[in-house]
């Protein structure tokens, strides 16, 4: 065996080789870390949209729990908290494993520490408000997500454009009361209308109605549809 | 500055001042060089086996791309386990350009490897010695490549538990599995070919 110290001297000398500077290191590390943080805060946002929104259902008064509240909750956690995972799994992996001695932390032990400051830090933004912010930012600036998630009460809340929508609260002949979704009653004849309702409107509770205004709170239905 | 030992000429300074020397100078990290070489070419040799010709370029190659990552040598902890996971890795992306698997032990290894693992008080404890160590080397070579790989650097190499874990790059808790698994295994593979030995003599 020759000199290996001198080999390698030599080869260091004739490559001219250097050190990588210190600073690419610590900017490599600073991404990773950056990037585990960003997955928390973003895990934490969607956290804290998911509660408000269940929260926002459980107080709606009149409405209280139907299927709509963990429809919504699970397109919400698939649309963002599934999103989040995908960062989340990447950053956890990329970002705590390549730190400095990273690796000698168990993968799921990392998942289970950074879901649970996630969710901490997701109870405390709730309490900020900030997810009914991030929700209704969502909404105003992503049709799709709106299109999953918000649910259309404005749209059937216009019965002098010919669209009503509310609960069923009874059948009288041809007509039926129904309770609108901004709370006031109104007589509906749906003498002649398309029912498409699987079952009588009263058994559907939530109904979408196209039709005409005929008095204050009156209406001419041409069709009954569930709203959904 | 070289802080030699005036008895045993040995190079005494710490794995920090080293490094920093070398920052400084590259000609320092001769230093460097010469205090791993040995143990980094002896663990290269063993993780290539049958292509232990190759084992200087290889600790070379580990040695040039140590010097420059220096910087991103963590200080506060030895600099042993750093060099040998870069000697490792070289040593493995070796062995997968030619297709090869790691770590043959041969006899003498085997005899070193029973001696350790048997006064370990380990699960493989007191199967019957014999004198070559060509069962177990045998039986080891027959593990589990990240089996293998684990019961090499604590019975032959005698590195810790965190040193190994440095190493290799994995938890702690890992490494104690794969070695108590690594020693289960491998107490049935050498019972099993001592068993086919001696039904070979009867």
């Amino acid at each position: 065996m020759g000199r290996l110290d001198e080999d390698v001297l030599a080869r260091i000398e004739s490559e001219g080789l250097r050190p990588r500077p210190v600073i690419l290191f610590l900017g490599r590390q600073a991404v990773f870390w950056c990037l585990s943080a960003l997955s928390i805060v973003l895990g934490a946002l969607s956290f804290a949209v998911l509660i408000f929104i269940a929260l926002d259902f459980a107080r709606t008064g009149g409405r209280e729990f139907d299927e709509m509240p963990f429809d919504d909750a699970a397109i919400v956690l698939l649309a963002i908290w599934g999103l989040c995972t995908v960062l989340f799994a990447a950053s956890a992996w990329f970002g705590v494993r390549k730190t400095r001695r990273g690796y000698r932390h168990r993968p799921p032990l990392i998942f289970a520490a950074a879901a649970a400051i996630s969710l901490a830090l997701g109870g405390v933004l709730y309490g900020f408000d900030v997810g009914r912010n991030v929700h209704e930012f969502l909404v105003r600036q992503f049709p799709a997500y709106a299109g999953y998630t918000a649910i259309p009460y404005a749209e059937w809340s216009r019965p002098d454009q010919g669209y009503l929508g509310g609960e069923v609260l009874s059948m009288d002949g041809p007509s039926f009361r129904l309770r609108a979704f901004d709370g006031a009653e109104w007589m509906v004849d749906m003498e002649g209308a398309k029912i498409s309702t699987d079952g009588t409107p009263l058994e559907e509770g939530d109904v979408a109605i196209r039709g005409t205004r005929t008095a204050p709170h009156g209406f001419k239905a041409t069709s009954v549809a569930p709203f959904d | 500055m070289e802080n030699t030992n005036p008895v045993t000429g040995e190079d005494e300074s710490s794995d920090t001042d080293l490094v920093a020397g070398a920052l400084r100078d590259t000609r320092a990290y001769g230093r460097i060089v010469r205090r791993f070489e040995m143990v980094l070419m002896r663990y290269v040799r063993r993780l290539l086996g049958g292509h232990a010709q190759h084992a200087e370029d290889v600790v070379q190659d580990a040695f040039i791309k140590a010097y420059v990552n220096l910087n991103s040598y963590d200080r506060t902890r030895p600099l042993a386990p750093w060099l040998y996971r870069i000697a490792h890795n070289e040593a493995i992306s070796f062995l997968r350009k030619r297709g090869a698997g790691p770590l043959m032990i041969n006899g003498e290894d085997g005899r070193l490897l029973l001696e350790r693992v048997s006064t370990d008080g380990t699960p493989f404890a007191a199967p019957a010695i014999e004198t070559t160590g060509g069962s177990l080397s045998h039986a080891v070579n027959g593990l589990q490549p990240h089996y293998r790989e684990v019961i090499a650097l604590r019975y032959l190499e005698e590195k810790s538990y965190d040193e190994i874990s440095d190493i290799l790059e994995m938890p702690r808790g890992t490494v104690a599995t794969r070695i108590r698994r690594g020693l289960i295994q491998l107490k049935s593979l050498y019972t099993a070919r001592l068993d086919e030995e001696g039904s070979g003599h009867g």
